[in-house]
């Protein structure tokens, strides 16, 4: 595994998008460029409105009518993936990456039963025979924690947390390379969270997946990821190792995260949030884009945008640092 | 008028259920899915007292029943029996004068605060309606004092929201201006449903905030419902941990976290995220209300329950007291009945056995 962790599989570079609302320009993604190693788990923390989903979507190419890449590349295993058209798209979509949308609770047809939700997916990418898509259905609900004799049922006989596996379930029937989950568990309670979370980091191990885990919820990613990058305002402020960013986050959108999130066990820790709001992203706020909710805030940093910094572990976008 | 209500004593009970039940009826086609039960105890038999200027959490998973006992107390799901006692007078949930009669005294904020405005009615608008429906404001002037009150109260600016439509809103606002007309009508008592669930982790804490002040300043009694302890912590001062429509454990706040006595306590407890470390809930736990067995003698949790042994299937436990305020309706960590106090040995192999799952 390690060896393998050292090829990227996606690859942005400087990756700009944006929307474009009434004639008014509306900056999604600000020049994004990193990649993500064949089997990791890497992470994607930011508030709403932050464009971790934009993100996402533009790896599958599903970016909206009413978006354009205005700069830079995404490739996926050396694939230019905005290039991409017609049965290769296809072909593509679901059986290289696939994607847990985020919400999953309503992601399944309720007048199917889930076996035959997940013989559609596959016989429409591949050719295989009954006794095979057989197989691979009860082989994947396995994967999942799911008992086999439940295919039959229809989502509304699943819980929650079960219907949330039978999505994973349906975006590794065409066993694609890379799965990019979005928001998972939100709205989900603690107990099923957990579960998910487990089965997700679970089919690393099995199968050697790759995941892109988008969340806003900073709690969760210790376990779960190897690597974090934090994004704020579409650009990305802070990106490492997990451990490291936790422990000792550099930027101060970072700190400000941490001290929002409640923690079991200790009440001396008072939560603190950030103030004010994120900001509207048609008029974006001048330098760095945080200035304005920034307790470190100085002269510099309303002037002139900082640039994302190779450190010795990860890189970080604050003046404060350089 | 708040000053009127310091002077009431403080701890006595300003809400309180008498054997509360809930059923609903489960209809023929989804039947087997829940093995074949007829009813769903959402709610049973609960006795639980809200003291005056406290704030309570009730925490517990998807289907646990707190919301629907939320929803009952504030009269928006009749109950099947039992009553509900508010300022020591019954509430008739069948009569209509009972019913504004509460509404003036006891609010609720909803979970989704995407959902919870009428997005063709204004701010100035929203805030106004309960305000003229309860008679506070009868002229136009009194009307905007207050409005522009209860904004600045949750920390907007009255100024750039009244004309605002809700979808010009951000979560965060949404959230705080329907704290702002839950309060409008100076209530007692503030229902707060999963006010955080749907909100980023940034703006929870100003909602929490929020909600401490408006109790520490206005002494307003807030029953808040979440489904993480770790939320519960933050804001309560007592604890109801419910499962399968009845409660498993009821203490204080800083007794329920370090404590737990109730197993199923502790698998909250294990499945909350930590900042740093893993979480340990028990491997084999599928948490699910659907496995709970309505007709069935023995504890709710018996089914889900690592624990469970034969004393369990015999009869319902009942809430023993452990500790001040503190109770636990569990056989096997309380030994119930001889009245002798559990071991804390005892209850370390008990959390020792969650972390380890076997």
């Amino acid at each position: 595994m390690s060896k393998l962790r050292n090829q990227p599989l996606v690859e942005f570079d400087n990756l700009t998008v944006s929307y474009f609302i009434n004639k008014q320009e509306l900056r999604a993604l600000n020049r994004i460029s990193f990649h993500v190693f064949k089997g990791e788990i890497i992470g994607i923390v930011g508030e709403s409105g932050c464009g971790k989903t934009t993100l996402g979507i533009s790896l599958l190419k599903m970016l909206p009518e009413n978006s354009r890449i205005l700069e830079g590349t995404i490739k996926v295993d050396s694939v230019d993936v905005p290039s991409l058209k017609g049965e290769y798209l296809r072909k593509y979509r679901w059986s290289k990456v696939a994607m847990i949308f985020q919400s999953a609770m309503n992601a399944l047809d309720p007048v199917k039963t889930i076996q035959s939700q997940m013989i559609e997916t596959i016989l429409q990418h591949s050719k295989a025979s009954k006794e095979e898509v057989m197989n691979r259905i009860v082989t994947l609900l396995d994967i999942v924690g799911i008992n086999p004799s439940r295919a039959t049922s229809y989502p509304h006989e699943l819980s929650g947390g079960m219907k949330q596996r039978v999505v994973i379930a349906m975006a590794l029937c065409l066993q694609p390379d890379l799965i990019i989950a979005d928001e998972p568990t939100t709205a989900v309670d603690v107990v099923y969270q957990a579960s998910i979370l487990r089965t997700l980091k679970a089919l690393r191990e099995k199968l050697g997946l790759t995941i892109i885990l988008i969340s806003h919820d900073i709690s969760i990613m210790w376990e779960m990821t190897d690597r974090l990058a934090v994004m704020y305002a579409g650009k990305l402020v802070e990106i490492g190792k997990t451990q490291n960013i936790i422990l000792n986050p550099q930027h101060p959108y970072t700190k400000a995260l941490l001290n929002a999130v409640p923690v079991i066990g200790q009440d001396q820790k008072k939560i603190v949030g950030i103030p004010g709001s994120p900001p509207n992203l048609s008029s974006p706020p001048s330098g760095c884009r945080f200035h304005p909710r920034c307790a470190y805030a100085f002269e510099k940093c309303p002037t002139s945008d900082p640039p994302l910094q190779e450190r010795k572990e990860g890189a970080v976008a604050c003046w404060l640092i350089s | 008028m708040l000053a009127d209500k310091l002077e009431k004593p403080l701890y006595e009970p300003v809400i309180e259920t008498q054997n509360l039940t809930v059923r609903f009826p489960v209809s023929n086609r989804i039947k087997l899915a829940y093995g074949g039960q007829k009813f769903i105890h959402a709610v049973n038999q609960i006795n639980l007292e809200v003291e005056r200027g406290e704030i309570v959490s009730i925490v517990g998973e998807s289907g646990s029943g707190k919301t629907t006992l939320s929803r009952t107390i504030a009269g928006l799901v009749k109950p099947t029996s039992g009553t509900v006692k508010v300022d020591g007078e019954i509430v008739d949930y069948r009569k209509s004068k009972d019913l504004k009669k509460l509404w003036k005294k006891l609010q609720m904020i909803f979970q989704d605060p995407y959902s919870t405005f009428n997005p063709l009615t204004s701010v100035f608008e929203s805030i106004a309606i309960p305000l003229r429906k309860f008679g506070i404001s009868t002229n136009d002037a009194d009307l905007q004092h207050k409005i522009k009150e209860n904004i600045e109260r949750v920390g907007l600016s009255y100024q750039e929201l009244q004309n605002e439509y809700p979808n010009r809103l951000s979560g965060g606002q949404k959230q705080r201006l329907s704290i702002a007309r839950a309060l409008a009508v100076e209530p007692e008592v503030l229902i707060a449903d999963e006010p955080v669930s749907m909100l980023d982790v940034s703006l929870r804490s100003g909602i929490l905030d929020l909600l401490g002040d408006l109790n520490a300043k206005n002494g307003v009694t807030i029953i808040f419902i979440t489904h993480d302890l770790a939320v519960a912590q933050c804001i309560s001062n007592r604890i109801v941990v419910m499962f399968g429509g009845e409660i498993m454990e009821i203490g204080p706040a800083r007794e329920v976290i370090h404590s737990p006595l109730h197993p199923y306590t502790q698998i909250l407890m294990s499945a909350s995220p930590k900042l740093t470390g893993e979480t340990d809930l028990p491997k084999n736990y599928e948490g699910s209300v659907r496995k709970v067995k309505f007709d069935f003698e023995g504890c709710r949790f018996y089914t889900n329950c690592p624990l469970g042994n034969d004393l369990c299937t015999q009869k319902r436990p009942f809430l023993e007291k452990v500790g001040e305020n503190h109770y636990v309706a569990c056989a096997v960590t309380c030994c119930q009945g001889d009245g002798s106090k559990p071991n804390l040995s005892d209850l370390f192999k008990v959390y020792k056995f969650y972390k380890t799952g076997s």
